[in-house]
């Protein structure tokens, strides 16, 4: 087959597969893309370019729940807005470790984040994240 | 076949019509001459190989692929055509398109001589050119290049007193933007074009890129500032042909300004990212209708931020890029192809292909005043592992004038970033307001929405002031 033909070839193949959509997840596909113990240096970078643009401090008390929980509970309206505006920051790994549940919430359940109409984390991003918490989200 | 699937090849059915490469400016500005200098009377078509008027980047911009810091003709369409507010005559095509109460109702071309016209031939630039000279009120430009004024140049006098061909011109364009309660600088770039001498221009773009979470954040991050252009570049030479070398982003599919469009974005090519730029050789030419750009080039490693003001801080791989097509009056098509050849830890090989096209119906109909343009991406790459893959993205654009300095639009992308992957997809369709008052400020606000296939749909409103210089 010449060059020209395979090109061809290739280019139209190219464009149906892009018309197609994939039926596995990441994790399925290439399990090894992502390393199976991630370190928190290979997180980091992904909060830091999708997360820290907003969510900018290294707050690092873990008394953000109980503290809402307990707002909450008392109907204290104005202490949950004060507690809720008071971004802790995911700059720091102990900063995320003590947000994890919204992490969690926001990244996988709900695929929110990063907000609004901003493109979502790739699967690459998620898996990566996925596995370091499944893993326990060691900060070391 | 899915929802999303049908989309692609219904619009691909739309792209398929004859389009335009360029941005809605570029394709707008074919209805009339003088939306881009003032019209000689008695003008008589030139040579192809002197023609500098075509629906091509460089037609407006200094750089030949486009975007960034203005000719005099990109400076004189802000001024005339673009905004509510002229500040040079309005185009004879747009005297009835001024908002309610604002504009002016003069016509560039007069057709009785009754209004500023330009020389009618290069003869009559080069005799006239001390009195057009002396004629030129232009601050942010200086003096004029050494020697003898070309033929392939832009001639003094046709763009009434802004200096068509300066030695030294400084630019500035400023992007505030804001979103839901964030409000940040989101490009800050101040351009500097050295022409000493005719046929040679080295032009130097600074700029920074704002971060969301505010003005300390954006000077305090690492390469704020950085060279986004450096290059030397030969031109005003036939067929409007020229060669750059230094560093910029390889010219590909259309030019947008959304950088954060999939068509950009997934291939590299992320306009506000120094990781986008490349530095390399990179040649082309526009004769007239047809055109075509072509470069070679080093980059940094994907996702390796490079040097900010080491503009050879490459690695080992290198790339090619091919951007050619047909520019015409009330459409065009356009095609590109892209290739990266590097190892897996620099990011991997990359083959990108494009397809892309405008119609601008306005040309023919006077009450048809929208703009249409649209791009199809697809390639392969491979993921860090090694395994190779398909990627794809599309993006389509419709804007409708309703008077000079007020442009509705709706835009639609979409993304596939692995043909192999479940749920990795999404859409995003944005609802936007384009006001331009006056000559360098534009007011741009847009409903985004975006539907991912996997989660929740998202939505803000984005607000974006623009000023140029």
């Amino acid at each position: 087959m010449s060059m020209l033909k395979r090109m061809r070839w290739g280019v139209l193949l190219s464009i149906l597969a892009a018309c197609a959509s994939g039926d596995r997840t990441l994790n399925e596909a290439d399990p090894g893309i992502v390393a199976q113990r991630p370190a928190y240096a290979q997180v980091e970078p992904i909060f830091q370019a999708d997360c820290v643009p907003c969510h900018s401090g290294t707050d690092e008390r873990a008394e953000y729940d109980r503290l809402f929980d307990e707002a909450r509970a008392g109907r204290r309206l104005a202490t949950m807005v004060a507690i809720a505006n008071d971004d802790p920051g995911l700059e720091s790994c102990q900063s995320i470790v003590n947000n994890l549940e919204d992490v969690v919430e926001e990244i996988f359940d709900k695929n929110s984040m990063p907000p609004g109409a901003w493109p979502r984390l790739t699967s690459k991003e998620r898996l990566t994240i996925e596995r370091w918490i499944d893993r326990g989200a060691s900060c070391d | 076949m899915r929802l999303d699937s049908l989309l692609v090849v219904a619009s691909l059915i739309l792209v398929a019509v004859p389009g335009q490469g360029t941005p809605m400016y570029a394709a707008r500005s074919a209805r009339t001459c003088d939306n881009c200098h003032v019209g000689p009377n008695k003008w008589e078509n030139r040579p192809v190989a002197e023609r500098k008027c075509n629906m091509s980047c460089q037609s407006c911009h200094i750089d030949p692929a486009g975007g960034g810091v203005r000719n005099a003709s990109g400076r004189f369409f802000g001024q005339s055509t673009l905004p509510m507010i002229a500040t040079s005559p309005r185009p004879t095509d747009d005297w009835d398109q001024n908002a309610p109460l604002v504009g002016r109702r003069d016509r560039a071309t007069s057709y009785d001589d009754n209004l500023p016209v330009g020389p009618n031939t290069f003869t009559a630039a080069l005799e006239d050119f001390d009195a057009l000279a002396a004629a030129m009120d232009d601050r942010w430009t200086w003096g004029t290049p050494r020697g003898e004024p070309n033929r392939y140049g832009l001639l003094q006098g046709r763009y009434e007193r802004l200096n068509a061909d300066p030695m030294l011109r400084v630019g500035a364009d400023v992007r505030f933007a804001a979103l839901g309660s964030l409000y940040f600088p989101m490009q800050i770039d101040v351009p500097v074009v050295l022409h000493p001498t005719h046929h040679l221009t080295v032009l130097v773009n600074t700029g920074a890129r704002g971060r969301p979470s505010g003005f300390s954040d954006t000077y305090d991050q690492d390469h704020s500032f950085y060279f986004r252009e450096a290059f030397a570049m030969v031109h005003e030479a036939p067929y409007q042909a020229y060669a750059k070398v230094g560093r910029f982003v390889p010219s590909f599919g259309l030019k947008l300004d959304d950088h954060t469009s999939h068509i950009r974005r997934a291939f590299e090519l992320d306009g506000a990212l120094p990781e986008s730029r490349v530095m390399g050789v990179e040649v082309g030419a526009m004769p007239n209708y047809p055109f075509l750009n072509a470069s070679w080039f080093r980059m940094a490693a994907r996702n390796r931020v490079p040097a900010s003001w080491d503009i050879s801080d490459v690695d080992d791989g290198w790339g090619s890029a091919i951007n050619a097509g047909w520019r015409d009056l009330s459409w065009s098509v356009g095609g590109s192809a892209m290739f990266r050849r590097r190892d897996i830890d620099e990011g991997g090989d990359t083959s990108t292909y494009s397809l892309y096209g405008v119609l601008n119906p306005w040309r023919n109909r006077r009450n048809l005043p929208v703009t249409y343009q649209a791009e199809y991406d697809f390639g392969t790459f491979q993921r860090s592992s090694g395994a190779r893959t398909n990627q794809a993205a599309f993006y389509q654009e419709l804007n409708w004038v309703a008077y000079n300095g007020i442009i509705l639009l709706l835009a639609h992308d979409w993304a596939d970033p692995d043909d192999e992957i479940t749920d990795d997809d999404d859409h995003r369709v944005q609802l936007g307001l384009q006001v331009s008052p006056i000559a360098g400020v534009t007011v741009d606000g847009r409903l985004r929405v975006l539907l991912p296939a996997l989660g929740q749909a998202g939505k803000d409103i984005f607000i974006q002031l623009h000023l140029y210089h």
